[in-house]
């Protein structure tokens, strides 16, 4: 899947995404409609997507979210597939989520669609390439909500016009550890983009990876938009790569030995909690920045061990529902996959 | 620390606000505090009312002081019944016809958020004929009058030509 992959500049942008944010003429938003009205809306976005004549039918699922566990939903949040706000079911909700996990469009969530492309490292052309396609193909089906001057109507103001939020997922060890980093999600604050934590909105930065966001979506195309982030991120991969090689070239010994210990306490814990276990990763993830990093661990290893030690995805894969078996359970995942 | 405008009583409240780019900060005792978000609100009111004060100047409206156009605008949505004051609070609309009946008060607050309100990027295929059409004229438009400004009369013509036909009035 697209989470575990190691595409480009995947040493600091762990992945890429699009997202457009569209609504259903004449329709009232998820949170005002009727549960009959939102049961609606989802029969008409299935139908766009995967009716008989698309060419979706048979690589997208539908994933009745109502239908699933607390803990299950969790799991797909993990995984950066659905928003933390599709767990709470007050409203009919669910997913059209593709074969490869690289489309998920969330029906009913804040808008009545979210159509999300994804895909590993640094990559928003093809994300948005998959988006505007998909985009296409439902409004053959689906009268948008669309005003000539506000553009793709949205529930929250701070997304009408395009509709269009990028975002990258990236690591940034170095920016953090030289204290540089509050300074530079100021100054892409000023620039219009949002830094926020691992899992968005209101969320902790855990592992020191962090998601930056594009924010104004009115009175900008999605060229332009696409364009500009897409500079700016490049300047922020810049930046941490300089500050890595600095901190391993003025702190060499002090470094190397920091980020291995915390392999070596990957490698022989009993009991780990995910937040240590995502604190430690980044920094064998950092290691393996520097080439200081035993070569048979690569990044897909590193990347698929971020998501599997995440405690719904344990409670999910393991059936484990008490906090101390799934420590147990998490150090003996990660000792098996750093082959020790 | 003394309130900077009665210069008398002791300043409690810091009031920083930004229009058009230009910062401005205040420290005011409470009462005068009070009267300076009394006289803002104001005049923040009146500026949704600029349209009639045009209509005032041009004679469209008789009575020269009628009341500001915003205090005519509805208050609720007539398709889902939000109010706009439910979205000033919760900062979410009811439906997408909620732009339409808060159209007028909606383009200040979208210009704080987007620095813009006019959407220019994609349109749906569908309804989008018309919308690439107005966009293609404005264009146009405002070339001629950079031609007619240079004096290009040669060139001006030719896109007032354009335009025409576009217009579908040629």
């Amino acid at each position: 899947m697209w989470y575990n992959e190691y595409g480009k500049d995947g040493d600091v942008v762990l992945s890429s995404r699009i997202r457009l944010a569209r609504n259903v003429k004449g329709a009232p938003f998820p949170y005002r409609a009727s549960k009959e009205r939102q049961r609606q809306i989802i029969e008409t976005c299935k139908n766009a997507v995967i009716g008989e004549d698309s060419a979706y039918k048979d690589s997208v699922k539908y994933i009745d979210l109502n239908k699933m566990e607390p803990y299950q939903k969790q799991a797909i949040a993990e995984l950066h597939l659905i928003s933390p706000n599709m767990i709470d079911d007050s409203i009919e909700r669910g997913i059209l989520l593709s074969d490869d996990n690289k489309i998920c469009i969330m029906v009913n969530e804040e808008d009545h669609m979210r159509i999300q492309c994804m895909s590993a490292g640094f990559d928003l052309d093809s994300c948005y390439n998959e988006a505007d396609k998909l985009d296409d193909m439902i409004e053959e089906k689906i009268d948008y909500a669309f005003d000539k001057d506000f553009g793709y109507l949205t529930c929250c103001p701070t997304n009408v016009g395009t509709g269009l939020r990028a975002s990258v997922m990236v690591h940034l060890p170095a920016l953090v550890a030289s204290g540089t980093f509050s300074k530079l999600a100021n100054s892409l604050a000023q620039l219009g983009l949002a830094v926020r934590g691992i899992y968005g909105e209101g969320s902790k930065a855990i592992g020191n990876i962090f998601q930056i966001s594009n924010q104004v979506t009115l009175g900008v195309n999605e060229e332009d938009t696409i364009e500009q982030f897409k500079q700016i991120i490049a300047e922020v991969i810049e930046n941490e790569r300089v500050l890595r090689d600095k901190l391993h070239k003025t702190q060499k010994y002090n470094l190397e030995d920091k980020l291995m210990r915390s392999y070596g306490i990957l490698t022989n814990s009993v009991l780990m909690t995910s937040n240590e276990a995502m604190k430690r990763l980044s920094d064998i993830r950092f290691a393996k920045d520097l080439n200081i990093l035993d070569d048979s661990i690569s990044y897909e290893t590193l990347n698929e061990l971020t998501y599997s030690v995440l405690p719904a995805n344990i409670a999910k894969n393991y059936n484990l529902f008490d906090e101390t078996e799934r420590d147990l359970k998490r150090a003996e995942i990660i000792k098996e996959k750093l082959g020790s | 620390m003394k309130c900077e405008k009665c210069k008398v009583n002791e300043a409690t409240t810091h009031i920083r606000r930004e229009i058009n780019g230009v910062k401005s900060e205040y420290h005011l005792c409470s009462e005068c505090a009070k009267e300076f978000r009394h006289n803002n609100s104001f005049a923040a009111s009146q500026d949704f009312g600029l349209g009639n004060i045009f209509s005032t100047f041009f004679g469209n409206k008789p009575g020269a002081y009628s009341e500001p156009e915003i205090l005519k605008a509805p208050d609720v949505c007539p398709l889902c019944g939000m109010r706009y004051n439910e979205f000033v609070e919760t900062g979410k609309l009811g439906c997408s016809e909620c732009y339409d009946a808060f159209r007028g008060r909606l383009i200040r607050p979208l210009k704080q958020i987007h620095g813009a309100c006019e959407h220019i990027g994609k349109v749906p295929v569908r309804e989008g004929g018309q919308i690439k059409n107005d966009r293609k004229i404005k264009k146009l438009e405002t070339e001629l009058n950079a031609a007619v400004m240079k004096q290009e009369f040669e060139k001006a013509a030719k896109l007032r030509d354009e335009i025409k036909q576009l217009k579908g009035e040629a």
